[in-house]
């Protein structure tokens, strides 16, 4: 067992570095972690709490309170399930560290576990943002009994690992059978998008009732029907939501065994699948991308057109990223988790269009949803760190730190133009909104995405992460976090604007006017600041 | 033509890695920049080519000072690193097109560029595939072919027969030749003493940042030793 603990504490040091390496300073460094995590996190867990707050109210007159659990055990198990395929790809597949392992007097069994305990420690701290808030107030109103709080912990430690268990079932033999195939790298991105939108077309399509919506409002009579559902795979679901319900505790420890010996279950054979094929599906060289075919067709006609300096620049930003899996894998999810969920809120009515009579909180709304698309700065927030050891190809073209900063720039900026794209979709399409509603919206998301991709720009250029040979150390670190803090202060100022404006008597189409100006400002303001480090401070760069 | 006048760096205010170097080097001179390990070779080299700024002197590259102005400095370098670290995810011709639209190399020079080297390289067959798939002497000689793409003055080289296979070694030492035939400036480092000795016109050796000796190597071996010996009396400690 001894090999095994010293692999788990190597795995989770390595996941827990954040940001530069060396820079040293590690308990003042952890702190400022915290606070950045603090910062971006606890409006979304104040506000959770808030909203299941008030949903328990509107709940309880009919006896109907126990729903609350039945969505947080649903949401969260979805969560897991869709951060499940990108965290067992991150450790499995991209980590890049078998090489080093393998040598190693380790058993195969011991990797696969100490990789799976990795997950499953993000899947918790994942999945807590939204259990958490929901499983306090259900305790806090106090309609469960004295057994409530041991079984609550009990049940966010077992609620992960099942959808881990079902992600492991999708990812390994993805892995597997794509290995001996010429372009793996797509078939895998690809496979695990689409087992993605398939597990999201069946939660919503076929699991959501569509009938008459009653007194509580169609979205959240999603997950309380659907412990009256019999669908096999999400039984289990409904145990951990009538164990915490339940009003007698032999009832509730009947539910939780059952819930947890199936979990328990599960994971085995996710643990047996993963052993059987990790090592097969991981093993072979690299894809020989386009492959021989002989001089003329090599170096055939065509293949030297030319480009201006800076559309190769672009060309070849895009091209690195869309290559390297696990840079996709993080930008598709930061950017679309949201426009996601905000196309499903918006079909299932009530949540993101909220009728022609709130055009106005519809419009901000979505907005809000693509400016956070480029808040996450998955894109912009790595784009320095990416290049990594390459650094040096950068700084040796005849090329300013101006035109490099802007090549990025426009990489990071077409994740939120496709962001907005899907949320104008979802107005239009799902919401049935006014594509004049539609419009206005991805104009004022996009013209605050400008100032938030450029905040990670220059935060990635002040500090990026260039010591790395694996490629997730380029994109797994703090400059997101700051990213993100940038677009919550970023948009806590435009509210506050807007705020005072709404105070004055200001309209609602004069608001809009004032944030779409205030954002084209901070962006022009932003567009400036980014000259001066990208004329000092990139030039001074080392990899 | 380069120029180094009273060129200093050091690293997070440590040691001098490069210690008041001045050194000229001439057009049309294969000159060798020789130094133990660590000597502040490559760290001299990553400031001719703009990689690191100097704590205080002046580099000029043919008349351009490095500093004043970067970017023609850069266009007239070519430049191959000590370590091939590329983007592995772009294929070898994709690179390459990348570097010749970087420096403004027409569609029809580059296509006679490319296709000779990599002939002459034995790239060809490998030029679709992404670069991960190259071994390290590959990633060496797709880089040189990059560096010579738009036809530079001055060729910058850190150790380049390191990891190269004795053909295309053979064949660096052409192409190092023709370039200063032709009137280019070619600075290249190296630790193994033979090469320089059979290869260069002139050599300077630094030893812990400091130049310690420079010339030909008839004035070098003046008393009829061997360049090794020298070198081993000089950067003794
Ligand atoms: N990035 C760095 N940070 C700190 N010290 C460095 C760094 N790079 C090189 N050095 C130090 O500078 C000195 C010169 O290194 P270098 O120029 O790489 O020597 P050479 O190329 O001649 O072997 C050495 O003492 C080395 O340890
Ligand atoms: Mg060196």
């Amino acid at each position: 067992m001894r090999p095994f603990f010293a692999l788990l504490k190597m795995l989770f040091k390595q996941a827990l570095r954040l940001g530069p390496a060396g820079s040293g300073g590690g308990s003042r460094r952890t702190a400022l972690v915290l606070l950045a995590l603090a910062t971006a996190g606890s409006p979304l867990v104040l506000g959770l709490y808030a909203v299941f707050n008030q949903v328990y109210t509107l709940l309880a007159p009919a006896g109907e309170q126990a729903a609350v659990l039945t969505m947080a055990v649903v949401g969260g198990q979805s969560i897991v399930l869709l951060f499940g395929l990108y965290y067992l790809l991150s450790a499995f597949y991209y980590a890049g560290d078998l090489p080093l392992l393998l040598p190693l007097p380790l058993r195969p069994r011991d990797i696969v576990g100490a990789k799976l305990a990795l997950v499953l420690a993000g899947e918790y701290l994942t999945v807590s943002a939204l259990v958490v808030p929901i499983f306090l107030v259900y305790g806090v109103r106090g309609a469960g009994g004295w057994w409530y709080w041991p079984l609550a912990l009990a049940v966010f430690l077992v609620l992960p690992v099942l959808p881990l268990a079902v992600s492991a079932v999708i990812i390994f033999p993805l892995m597997r059978f794509t290995a001996g195939s010429k372009n793996r790298e797509l078939f895998r991105v690809v496979g695990s998008l689409l087992a993605v939108a398939v597990y999201l077309a069946v939660r919503f399509s076929v699991l959501s009732p569509r009938e008459a919506p009653g007194r509580v409002g169609p979205w959240l009579r999603i997950g309380h029907t659907l412990s009256g559902l019999s669908w096999a795979a999400f039984l289990p679901q409904a145990w951990a939501a009538d164990a915490l319900a339940a009003t007698a505790p032999v009832r509730a420890l009947a539910y939780f065994l059952l819930f947890a010996a199936v979990s328990v279950f599960l994971l085995v054979l996710a643990l047996v699948l993963a052993g059987k094929w990790f090592f097969r599906g991981a093993a072979g060289g690299y894809g020989a991308g386009l492959g021989r075919g002989g001089r003329e067709k090599i170096l055939g006609r065509g293949v030297f057109g030319s480009r201006s300096p800076l559309a190769a620049l672009v060309f070849k930003e895009t091209r690195v990223f869309f290559r390297t899996p696990v840079f996709v894998m993080n930008g598709l999810i930061s950017t679309f988790i949201f426009p996601v969920m905000y196309f499903i809120g918006s079909r299932n009515r009530g949540w993101g269009y909220a009728g022609p009579g709130a055009w106005f909180t519809t419009v901000l709304v979505a907005a809000g949803v693509i400016v956070f698309a480029a808040g996450f700065g998955p894109v912009s927030a790595t784009a320095v760190s990416r290049e990594g050891k390459m650094l040096w190809v950068s700084k040796h073209l005849p090329l300013s730190g101006r035109e490099q900063m802007t090549a990025k720039l426009v990489l990071a900026l077409l994740f939120p133009l496709a962001a907005a794209v899907v949320v104008a979709l979802a107005l239009v399409l799902a919401a049935g909104a006014p594509v004049r509603d539609a419009f206005q919206a991805l104009l004022l998301g996009l013209a605050g995405a400008w100032p938030a991709a450029q905040a990670g720009l220059i935060i990635d250029l002040l500090h990026p992460n260039l010591d790395w040979s694996d490629p997730q150390r380029a994109i797994k670190g703090f400059n997101g976090l700051l990213a993100l803090v940038a677009t919550v202060v970023l948009l806590g100022a435009a509210a506050a604007g807007a705020g005072l404006l709404a105070v004055l008597g200001v309209g609602a189409v004069g608001l809009l006017a004032f944030l779409f100006l205030f954002f084209l400002l901070s962006g022009l303001v932003l567009f400036h600041a980014l000259g001066r480090p990208a004329e000092r401070r990139y030039p001074v760069l080392e990899a | 033509m380069i120029g180094f006048d009273r060129v200093t760096k050091s690293y997070d205010g440590g040691v001098r890695a490069v210690d008041e170097l001045t050194l000229t080097i001439h057009p049309g001179e294969i000159f060798g920049f020789l130094g133990p390990n660590g000597a502040g070779k490559t760290t001299t080299i990553k400031m001719l080519v703009g990689l690191l700024r100097p704590d205080g002197g002046r580099i000029t590259v043919s008349g351009v000072e490095t500093l004043q102005d970067p970017l023609a400095a850069k266009r007239k370098i070519g430049y191959v690193p000590d370590q091939p670290e590329v983007y592995e995810k772009l294929t070898g011709l994709e690179y390459l097109n990348f570097i010749a639209d970087v420096f403004l190399v027409g569609a029809d020079a580059r296509a006679r560029a490319i296709t000779r080297c990599l002939d002459q390289f034995e790239l060809t067959d490998a030029a679709g595939d992404r670069i991960q798939s190259y071994s390290h002497g590959m990633r060496q000689k797709l880089l040189l072919t990059a560096a010579l793409l738009h036809d530079p003055e001055v060729l910058v080289l850190d150790e380049p027969m390191v990891g190269l296979d004795p053909r295309s070694s053979h064949l660096l030492k052409e192409i190092m030749r023709e370039h200063c035939g032709r009137g280019g400036t070619l600075f290249f480092s190296t630790h193994v003493l033979e090469v320089a000795e059979k290869l260069c016109d002139r050599v300077a050796i630094i030893n812990r940042g400091r130049l310690i000796a420079c010339g030909t190597m008839e004035e070098l071996r003046a008393d009829g030793r061997s360049l090794e010996t020298i070198f081993l009396e000089l950067t003794e400690k």
